[in-house]
C-alpha cells in the first residue's frame, strides 16, 4: 500500500486522483504511527466493527468519478488506463448499503468523549446465527477491556463471540483474524505488530515525536509464526514448591485467564492470557518496594508449554494498580484435546491493603481449563 | 511514603485453600476456510457496481465522515486496508 501511495503522488497533487482509506483494524491508532512511520497522508475511515462487511484485506479498488468500482486489485497499467480515460458516463446506480442498524448504533454509542461500552454490547447482543453482530459483540467488549471500565471478563466475552463468528462463516478473514491477533504461534499467517519498534525508531530518527498508542501491542500481538512448538526445556525451578507463601484468601488480586485456540480445526495449540488486577473494593494495589510479580505454571499429564516461569518488573512509583498480565503457549499431547486442557499454576506478589493498610507476600493459586 | 511489607508466617490451613479461576472462556475452533481471497475479494463489491455509502469516524479527527463527501465526485484508489 505505501508502493501506491507513491505510484499515486504526483497524480494526487495534480488534482486528478483522490486515495482515501478504510482500517479495519481493533486498535485505529496504530494505523496513525503507520501513516506517520511511512509518511503517507490520505484522508482514513475507522471501521473497527468491520460495518462494511469485508470478508479480507486488502482490498484496493479504482472508483470512478461517479462512484463505480472499475478495478478491484489494479495492477500498474490499470492504473494509468484509468488516468487516462475520459470523464466517466452516467450516474451511478445510488448505494445499497444502509448506514444505520446495530453495529452503527455500536458505533455512535462508543464514539465520542464518554463511550458507553455497556450500551453497545446491548444493542450487539441478538441471535448467536448472525455472525457479524457477534463479530462486533467481540469487538465492543474488547474495546470495555482497553478502556478504563474494564470487566474482568471482558476479553474472554470478546473471543468467545468471535468464535461464535467464525463457526458461522469459517471464510471471514477479518473474523479469524481478529482471534489470531490474540492467539498461538502456530496460528499466525504474520507478526501483527512487530513492526511498532522499529517505526518508533526511524520516526524518532527523522526528529518527530511517534503517535502515541492508547494500548501498547504485547505478547501474542508481537511474536512471530512458528511451524513447531517450542516447549520449555523445564530449567527453571519453583519458586515456592514447598507451598510456604501465605494464601490470597481476601482476593486482594483479581486473577483472570483467557485460553485463545487455533481457529483451524482441532489444532491442539492455543494462547493463554493471565491477567491479575488489584480489587477496586478492597482498595488494593501492589506494593512494588518488594520483588515483581512471579508465576508458575505446569500443564502435566504430557501437556506442554513454552514456559513455566514468568516475572513481572515493577512500576517505578511505589505503589501502582495496573492490570498485570503474563502469556504462554499450551500444546496437547498426541490425541490430546483442548476440551482436556488443565493447567496448574500459582501467583506470588507483594500487595497492599487500602490506603494505610497491611502490606503482604501472597500466593493465589490457580486452574486454567480449556472447558 | 515508604511501605514496610510482613513476611508471614506459614499457615497451613490456608495452604489447602486453592483458588479456582472461574473466568474462563469456553471456545470451539472453527472449520478451516474453504475460499480463496481472491474468490472472496471479487464477490464482495464487484466490478461495474457502485461502491457503497459509509459514514464512519475520520482516523485523525474521530469526526463522523461519509465516503461519499471524500469521494468528492473525483477519481478515487480506496484502499481497504490494516496496518498488519
Amino acid at each position: 500500500m505505501p508502493g501506491w501511495y507513491t505510484k499515486t503522488l504526483e497524480s494526487q497533487r495534480a488534482g486528478e486522483i483522490n486515495v482515501i482509506g478504510v482500517i479495519l483494524e481493533q486498535h485505529p491508532d496504530r494505523c496513525r504511527l503507520f501513516m506517520q512511520w511511512k509518511q503517507m497522508d490520505f484522508p482514513i475511515l475507522v471501521d473497527s466493527f468491520n460495518l462494511i462487511g469485508a470478508p479480507l484485506v486488502p482490498l484496493t479498488y479504482l472508483i470512478d468519478e461517479s462512484g463505480v468500482v472499475v478495478k478491484l486489485w489494479p495492477g500498474d497499467e490499470d492504473l494509468q488506463a484509468f488516468l487516462d480515460a475520459g470523464p466517466a458516463n452516467g450516474e451511478a446506480e445510488a448505494p445499497g448499503y444502509a448506514t444505520e442498524g446495530p453495529g452503527y448504533e455500536a458505533l455512535r454509542l462508543v464514539s465520542g468523549e464518554d463511550p458507553d461500552y455497556e450500551g453497545a454490547i446491548s444493542v450487539l447482543t441478538g441471535e448467536h446465527s448472525d455472525g457479524a453482530l457477534a463479530f462486533q459483540r467481540g469487538v465492543a467488549y474488547r474495546m470495555r477491556y482497553d478502556s478504563q471500565e474494564r470487566h474482568t471478563t471482558d476479553f474472554g466475552e470478546a473471543v468467545e463471540a468471535w468464535s461464535a463468528a467464525l463457526e458461522t462463516d469459517p471464510n471471514q478473514y477479518i473474523w479469524r483474524r481478529r482471534i489470531q491477533q490474540f492467539g498461538p504461534r502456530l496460528d499466525k499467517p504474520y507478526p501483527f505488530y512487530s513492526w511498532v519498534d522499529e517505526a518508533r525508531a526511524e520516526i524518532r530518527a527523522r526528529g518527530e515525536t511517534p503517535v502515541a498508542l492508547s494500548v501498547e501491542p504485547r505478547g501474542a500481538e508481537l511474536t512471530s509464526p512458528e511451524r513447531a512448538f517450542s516447549a520449555s526445556q523445564r530449567s527453571a525451578e519453583q519458586p515456592d514448591a514447598g507451598g510456604a507463601i501465605l494464601a490470597d484468601s481476601q482476593g486482594l488480586i483479581s486473577l483472570s485467564s483467557v485460553v485463545v485456540p487455533h481457529t483451524s480445526g482441532d489444532a491442539p495449540a492455543a494462547r493463554v492470557h493471565l491477567s491479575l488486577m488489584p480489587n477496586d473494593d478492597l482498595r488494593a494495589h501492589w506494593n512494588n518496594e518488594g520483588g515483581g510479580l512471579v508465576v508458575w505454571v505446569d500443564t502435566g499429564d504430557g501437556w506442554r508449554t513454552d514456559a513455566e516461569l514468568f516475572e513481572v518488573a515493577n512500576l517505578e512509583a511505589p505503589v501502582s494498580d495496573e492490570t498485570r498480565t503474563i502469556e504462554f503457549e499450551v500444546h496437547a499431547p498426541e490425541g490430546g484435546r483442548m476440551d482436556d486442557l488443565r493447567v496448574r499454576g500459582y501467583a506470588l506478589y507483594y500487595v497492599c491493603e487500602g490506603a494505610d493498610g497491611v502490606c503482604l507476600y501472597l500466593r493465589q493459586d490457580f486452574n486454567v481449563l480449556g472447558k | 511514603m515508604v511501605r514496610r511489607t510482613e513476611e508471614p508466617a506459614i499457615d497451613r490451613a490456608l495452604l489447602i485453600l486453592m483458588i479456582v479461576v472461574a473466568a474462563l472462556c469456553v471456545v470451539r475452533a472453527a472449520p478451516a476456510q474453504t475460499r480463496s481471497p481472491r474468490d472472496l475479494g471479487r464477490e464482495f463489491i464487484a466490478e461495474g457496481t457502485a461502491f457503497p455509502a459509509l459514514r464512519l469516524p475520520d482516523l485523525r479527527t474521530g469526526e463522523m465522515t461519509s465516503l461519499e463527501s471524500l469521494i468528492d465526485g473525483r477519481r478515487t484508489v480506496l484502499h481497504v486496508f490494516a496496518s498488519w
